[in-house]
């Protein structure tokens, strides 16, 4: 039960292959790590428990590939994150 | 689907040929997310719209968006955007240019835009090379920068592309990066918003031919550099020139109020047509 719940709050990534282009963007630039590259430089979620739903990996996707569908509580945890870092430039840049 | 990219959807050209024609990773992808999503939230309807572009990888972007959308030639964009306006005022005119299209071939255009204050918005992909044509310099390639037409360095000074626009008189100046892609949204909705000559300059990255003949790296390592070159307008006034030395400012650079072209030009056939008096 407890279970189940958690894997609801999880948010849901698409990565959309037939547009991807395997730049490697919204890897490199996720705050958390949850996305990772296959050996063809591809984005997998390596981690679907670590993403935070703070969005950049489909605002920075070049091609429109990759989305990110919010949990319930995404924003709570986003804003709190984004205020304590870790890596202030890429959670909240320059704004 | 999450929410902005099925907003994106709304206003891509499904007819045309995607994955989009740019490289993996260039910048331009990234700035027509933000355009996206800026005129989205202006309320124009499609039609209301009209976007113009010259010729480059940055003027090939029309294309792929369902607007009035006119591709010109390389660096008239602005000529054609002026008849358009001045033709049909109600309309918003937006015109994408590359940093070449803007300020070599079409930079006499651009002055003069700007110091005549028409209500257009010109949107400026500032990647530092002709892309498109294979990596010459442009008028916005650094000093001691290389090129394919500047292979040992360049050993001419760069334009300053949002402070020849604040010089030329545009009333509203911003500049953003595409790293920084949440900002561009909010300067496009800024010029957007603002009546007059507006420009949003985008430092993007051309890893292909830029980044390769200087070695700048992939797509992220040149993403990574904007990041680390940039500095919000507001954090630049509380630091010293030396510390500001090898960065430049992000976010809005003027706001300012004159009276825009089109509406003078109104007075003046009132005057000509003597429904009212000079
Ligand atoms: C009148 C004219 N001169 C030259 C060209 C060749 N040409 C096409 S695009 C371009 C430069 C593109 O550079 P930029 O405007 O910076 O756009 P980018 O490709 O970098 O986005 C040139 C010189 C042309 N098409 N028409
Ligand atoms: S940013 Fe987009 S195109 Fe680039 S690797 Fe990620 S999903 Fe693919
Ligand atoms: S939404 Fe944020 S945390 Fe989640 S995968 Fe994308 S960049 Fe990473
Ligand atoms: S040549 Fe440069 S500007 Fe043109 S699509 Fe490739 S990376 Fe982008
Ligand atoms: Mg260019």
């Amino acid at each position: 039960m407890a279970e189940a719940q958690k894997k609801k709050e999880i948010p849901h990534i698409d990565i959309y292959k037939a547009w991807c282009k395997a730049c490697g963007i919204c890897v490199a630039f996720c705050p958390t790590e949850t996305l990772a590259r296959d050996e063809g430089g591809y984005p997998y979620v390596k981690y679907p428990e670590k993403c935070i739903n703070c969005g950049w990996c489909e605002i920075r996707c070049p091609d429109f590939a990759i989305t990110v569908e919010g949990k319930k509580n995404g924003k709570k945890v986003r804003d709190q994150f984004e205020k304590e870092g870790p890596e202030k430039g890429t959670a909240a840049p320059g704004q | 689907m999450a929410e902005i990219t099925r907003l994106i959807h709304e206003y891509l050209r499904h007819d045309k040929k995607f994955p989009h024609v740019w490289c993996p990773g260039c910048g331009i992808g990234i700035m027509l997310g933000a355009l996206i999503r800026a005129i989205d939230k202006t309320g124009y309807s499609k039609d209301d719209i009209v976007l113009v572009s010259g010729i480059g990888c940055t003027g090939r972007l029309p294309v792929y968006v369902d607007f009035n959308t006119l591709h010109t030639t390389h660096g008239r964009a602005l000529t054609f955007a002026t008849g358009i306006k001045l033709a049909k005022p109600r309309l918003k005119v937006i015109v994408i240019m590359g940093d070449g299209d803007a300020v070599a071939i079409g930079g006499n255009h651009f002055i003069h835009a700007a110091r005549r204050n028409i209500d257009l918005t010109a949107i400026i992909v500032n990647n530092n090379v002709y892309g498109m044509t294979g990596g010459q310099y442009s008028p916005t390639t650094p000093y001691g920068m290389k090129s394919t037409t500047t292979i040992y360095s360049n050993v001419e000074h760069a334009f300053n592309i949002s402070e020849l626009a604040v010089t030329a008189g545009a009333v509203f100046v911003g500049r953003g990066t595409v790293y920084h892609a949440k900002l561009l949204d909010s300067l496009m909705e800024k010029a957007f918003a603002k009546v007059g000559f507006s420009v949003v300059e985008i430092i993007s990255h051309c890893h292909t031919q830029f980044g390769r003949l200087n070695r700048m790296g992939t797509a992220v390592e040149m993403m990574q550099w904007q990041r680390d070159h940039s500095v919000t307008v507001e954090k630049a006034a509380q630091m010293k020139a030396e510390e500001l030395k090898d960065k430049f400012k992000i976010g809005v650079l003027v706001d300012r109020e004159l009276p825009a072209y089109q509406d003078e030009y109104e007075k003046v056939r009132k005057w000509a047509k003597g429904t009212e008096k000079r």
